[in-house]
């Protein structure tokens, strides 16, 4: 009998499937970038490709683990590459803010921001990926030059906020439906367990109640023919009894099994011991 | 030839049919047979038909067909008699439901006691049941 899957390895394998893409993001994401930047002076190319090489490196990890994977190294891996991603964004976007021509300050925080709400493995790490976007993106701000920070557009970088708030939003929203799904494949599992034990009762039942039938009709013709050995019969007439009373117990558990065509002609051997 | 006051008796388990069979000739007096399938009860033919109760088990094993087959065989040759269903199932089962829904027939849960056998037998009234 195959055991139902536990409640925390449904949470792990759930972490790092995010973790994954978001992994993958980075790896895809981050040398697009040298596209757009192609044409922008003195912008290095090295940020982009280690970032981009990291995500690659971080699935790897990811990967040989898909066997064991564990909440703990979801999130160890998503921070990882988010700080890798930080790191090659703070250095980028300086190359940006002092290329010619007007830039849209922040797109790829912002961008981050929304997907680590999406993909974080819990609402802690999501909002510490989602506080590191919206963070680094200010801070940089602040570092620049007097004159580039004139050149950036109305309401920014101060915008990146609201996409923070946005972005928390949705992270709680999402944490609200994962401890939603959590508590119902709880509910699902409790189930499926309480339908195989009862399944397993009350085969248990139905292969008795045969061979009890025999044993009590039996000394029935025994009484008949043998009156001398009513003492030893009655003795086999208040076991049998006993185990009757056994099997009835079982009975509470009818109601709580959801029949399929397997069970029309069972095999109660089988249902008992699961193969 | 079968008589209305024998009994049939199919169960797939052959400890308690003879143990049945045993039971009906010693305390009942009556004659009965015994049979383990739906294919016995095909090669009993006309003396199941003339049978005067019909005790028939619901689950005779996988794969194979049920009491409820014998039942259908047991009508559709024109058995007129009483057709009891004993099962060791649950109520809620789909074969003792469809058993229950046949309508035309008891059903009743193992283990059955000799006061319930001897209501069973007692009144299976012979002289109704001969086959049309």
């Amino acid at each position: 009998m195959i055991p139902p899957p536990s409640e925390d390895g449904h949470q792990a394998r759930n972490a790092w499937r995010g973790s994954l893409w978001a992994c993958g993001l980075n790896a895809v994401g981050m040398p697009l970038d040298l596209l757009i930047a192609r044409d922008v002076a003195n912008m290095p190319r090295w940020p982009a490709l280690a970032s981009g090489a990291a995500g690659v490196l971080l699935m790897l990890v990811l990967f040989a683990q898909r066997r064991r994977p564990t909440a703990r190294l979801a999130r160890a891996t998503f921070l990882v590459n988010i700080a890798v991603m930080l790191v090659a964004l703070w250095i980028t976007s300086g190359a940006y803010a002092a290329a010619p021509g007007r830039w849209i300050p922040f797109q790829a925080n912002k961008l981050g921001a929304l997907a680590a709400a999406m993909l974080a493995p819990d609402l802690v790490t999501g909002s510490l990926a989602i506080g590191g976007f919206v963070g680094m993106a200010l801070l940089r701000y602040l570092t620049l030059h007097d004159a580039l920070q004139e050149r950036f557009a109305i309401g920014e970088p101060w915008t990146i906020l609201i996409y923070a708030v946005f972005a928390l939003a949705l992270l709680a929203y999402r944490a609200q439906r994962i401890a939603l799904a959590r508590r119902m494949f709880r509910v699902r599992t409790e189930s499926i367990a309480t339908q195989r034990l009862a399944r397993a009762f009350l085969a248990l039942r139905d292969f008795t109640n045969t061979p009890l039938q025999t044993i009590e009709l039996a000394a029935v013709i025994l009484r008949r023919q043998h009156p001398e050995l009513a003492p030893i019969l009655d003795r086999i007439d208040r076991s049998v009894d006993r185990l009757y009373r056994l099997n009835n117990t079982f009975s509470v558990y009818e109601s709580q099994i959801e029949w399929t065509e397997e069970d029309l002609t069972p095999d109660p051997t089988a249902l008992v011991i699961g193969h | 030839m079968g008589h209305p006051s024998d009994v049939l008796f199919l169960d797939d388990d052959d400890d308690l049919r003879a143990t049945f069979t045993d039971l009906v000739r010693t305390v009942f007096a009556r004659e009965c047979h015994g049979i383990g399938s739906h294919r016995d009860l095909i090669a009993l033919g006309e003396r199941a038909l003339h049978c005067g109760v019909a005790i028939l088990d619901i689950n005779l094993g996988p794969e194979v067909p049920s009491g409820i087959d014998a039942y259908g065989w047991l009508r559709k040759h024109g058995y007129g008699g009483r057709i009891v269903f004993l099962t060791g199932h649950a109520a809620s089962h789909p074969l003792v439901m469809e058993a229950r829904r046949l309508g035309d027939a008891e059903v009743v849960s193992k283990p059955v006691s000799l006061l319930a056998l001897t209501s069973l037998l007692e009144d299976a009234t012979p002289a109704e049941h001969a086959p049309q």
